[in-house]
């Protein structure tokens, strides 16, 4: 990634007015920095903002000017959303929640010194430190494919430019032509979002493209709402949508980029977009701040979701390892709220309440075939423990099924008012 | 017939794409005889109301009937039914009568879609059936002389929570209430506006602390909801109802 000039002013200007800011009064407020911007940052930083009327001064680290979410941008593949809809700044979580937002790279964490580092050059002292860095991809998932190749080979699993290049790769396939999807390994951003993925592909597919195929490459023998996905895609797009499981290979694979192809257990099959969702880790800057373990995850600690290995800095949504809760926008955005609790508790010593989390995952099949997973969740102390939980069922007449995926429109407007005001 | 003050008032235009469903504007002067004459309209609308007093999406019907709430309101100021939430609380003038403000936006019959269990009818003006003067005319006339409507016996046996008076007298803890009202404000949004998923601010203390226990007993159908309130105690359901009285 690079930083354009532009953008390179911007951010030391807005570094600038942060490291300022003690002078000119804040001295001796507490201080909060966020890493991250998305659904388990910006609610965070928002919440503390919020809920401590100003006692505690909170900077958010995001390198975007514009977020765009990635929940949802499978419903842009298919058409239902445009790409503006899923974009959103942070000019309210500024001017009406006064947190700093300094947008510039975090390239480092001093742990002893209890600062950050930015790409920019700046340096931002902390008292607590919130990291909701998202994903990044391991390489070691998928012979034969490297970041490198994420042009010819897009992941679009970050949300943003990925989700327009594959969008226009699935656009331009020849008549009959095969997209095909690498799905990722457990554990992964999203469970059920590779074959939400395949059914909005599908969906456009179908009416612009109606004898291309769908392939799905997957290692893992089961996925998420199997039974609802495979229900839908046998009513909706009968013989378009073939998986080939680890049982037939779907484990033995490798990619070659230039050419094309996808090699399935030695057979070699030419294709026209090829989507791959590798194997992840925590975002980088969780790693390089030396709080992931050997599975690249951050281990937290329930209740308030400190780091294991450092109470000072706290991990939320897809790069903690908590527990039984889904890697998800709304697990992230559930978990900030606590850690917020546990943060603004103490550093201004406010009332303390027990943790609650929950998950709900909607997924669109079809157009108005929405189906829903969800659980609720307590923190023990070995983890975060699923307590009960629902799923849509097969079968579902077609007004819920509806009423199912308005609830999911909802749940958006509702979840992005709750991160950036 | 009782008939409002101010029938032929105009309409108010929207302020906003997310105006609340329960949209009590001056504008029932819409209710003209547009769509034939005023029997027939009413007989339309009784026939409407019956439909979307029972059922919501997915076919769960209810026994509730939920026009019980719109006993009484018609040609009363606003502000003045405290069951009912009102939009734009605060720019009310008390001489304004009551109306409810539909909009033609919409031709298709979508009742059905909108109308959660047992809540407030939930008249999301822009998709309200097209004989809207038909349904208005009969909850016109409803609210002039509550009975059961057309001959519908209100069962509440089966569509209310059970609930020990104790549960319902217990205080709410407001902040704690606060606190917990992030996990719902995830899904409903925290200025009350609807997309898909119904407003839950500044309801009756009661009415939310019922509403929950109806979710926690399975009475309401909705899952998400039933697994969010079932892991609610009595107090905590007291807290938000505190909370969501007045929120911030």
């Amino acid at each position: 990634m690079t930083l354009s000039r532009r953008g390179f002013l911007g951010t030391t200007l807005a570094v600038s007015a942060t490291l300022a800011a003690p002078m000119l009064g804040a001295q001796g407020r507490p201080r909060v920095v966020v890493i991250g911007g998305g659904a388990g940052g910006a609610t965070a930083a928002r919440y503390i903002a919020k809920d401590s009327q100003g006692a505690i001064d909170v900077t958010l680290v995001e390198p975007t000017r514009t977020y765009y979410t990635c929940f949802f941008s499978n419903l842009y593949l298919g058409g239902f959303k445009s790409y503006d809809d899923l974009g959103h700044g942070y000019g309210k979580l500024a001017a009406e929640y006064g947190i700093n937002v300094v947008h510039d790279w975090a390239i480092g964490v001093d742990r002893d010194a209890k600062s950050v580092a930015l790409a920019g050059g700046g340096l931002l002292p902390y008292d607590r430190l919130i990291l909701s860095p998202g994903i990044d991809f391991r390489e070691d998932t998928v012979p034969g494919w490297t970041l490198a190749d994420q042009d010819a080979m897009p992941h679009a699993y970050k949300g943003g430019t990925q989700a327009q290049l594959l969008k226009s790769q699935i656009e331009a396939m020849p008549e009959g032509g095969t997209y095909c999807m690498v799905a990722p390994p457990n554990p992964y951003r999203c469970p059920p979002g590779p074959y939400e993925r395949v059914s909005m592909v599908a969906h456009t597919l179908k009416n612009t493209n109606p004898t291309a195929k769908i392939l799905i490459v997957d290692p893992k023998e089961k996925f998420s709402k199997q039974g609802l996905f495979e229900e839908g895609w046998n009513n909706h797009y009968g013989g378009m949508i073939e998986r080939v499981g680890p049982d037939f290979g779907g484990d033995i694979i490798e990619l070659r980029p230039d050419a094309m192809e996808v090699v399935i257990d030695g057979e070699v099959e030419k294709v026209d977009v090829c989507n791959v969702i590798p194997g992840q880790k925590a975002g980088r800057i969780a790693e390089l701040a030396g709080i992931t373990n050997e599975a690249g995850w951050a281990p937290v600690v329930p209740a308030t979701m400190q780091s294991r290995m450092d109470e000072n800095i706290h991990v939320l949504g897809d790069a903690s390892q908590q527990g039984d809760m889904p890697k998800s926008g709304y697990s992230a955005n559930s978990q900030a709220k606590v850690a917020a609790m546990a943060v603004r508790g103490a550093l201004t010593g406010s009332r303390v309440f027990p943790a609650k989390f929950s998950n709900t995952c909607w997924s669109l099949i079809e157009t108005d075939d929405g189906v829903k997973v969800g659980a609720s969740y307590e923190a023990t102390e070995e983890k975060i423990a699923r307590t009960s939980g629902f799923i849509s069922e097969t079968g579902e007449d077609a007004a819920l099924r509806k009423a199912t995926y308005e609830e999911s429109l909802g749940w958006y407007a509702g979840i992005t008012s709750d991160m950036f005001g | 017939m009782h008939l409002l003050r101010r029938p032929w008032l105009k309409m108010i235009p929207d302020k906003g794409r997310d105006r609340r469903f329960f949209d009590f504007l001056v504008a029932l002067g819409l209710c003209s005889l547009q769509f034939g004459g005023w029997a027939d309209a009413a007989e339309r609308g009784a026939q409407m109301l019956v439909q979307f007093k029972f059922c919501q999406p997915g076919g769960y019907c209810s026994e509730t009937d939920p026009t019980q709430r719109l006993d009484d309101i018609f040609s009363q100021p606003k502000g003045t039914v405290k069951e009912l939430l009102y939009s734009d609380e605060k720019k009310h003038r008390a001489d304004e009568t009551l109306a409810l403000k539909f909009e033609t936006s919409n031709a298709a019959p979508r009742v059905l879609d909108r109308l959660p269990s047992y809540t407030r009818v939930d008249y999301r003006a822009s998709t309200l059936l097209p004989d809207q003067a038909g349904v208005l005319v009969v909850m016109q006339a409803r609210s002039a002389s509550p009975k059961p409507l057309l001959g519908a016996q209100r069962t509440a046996s089966h569509s209310l929570p059970e609930l020990a008076p104790e549960i319902l007298a217990i205080p709410g803890d407001r902040e704690y209430g606060a606190y917990l009202s992030a996990e719902c404000i995830t899904c409903h949004q925290a200025d009350g506006s609807y997309q898909g998923i119904p407003s839950i601010t500044n309801w009756p203390e009661e009415e939310f602390v019922i509403a929950l226990h109806s979710y926690k007993q399975g009475i309401r159908p909705n899952p998400v909801m039933q697994m969010i309130a079932g892991r609610l105690g009595d107090e905590e359901i007291a807290a938000l109802a505190a909370y969501f009285k007045e929120p911030d």
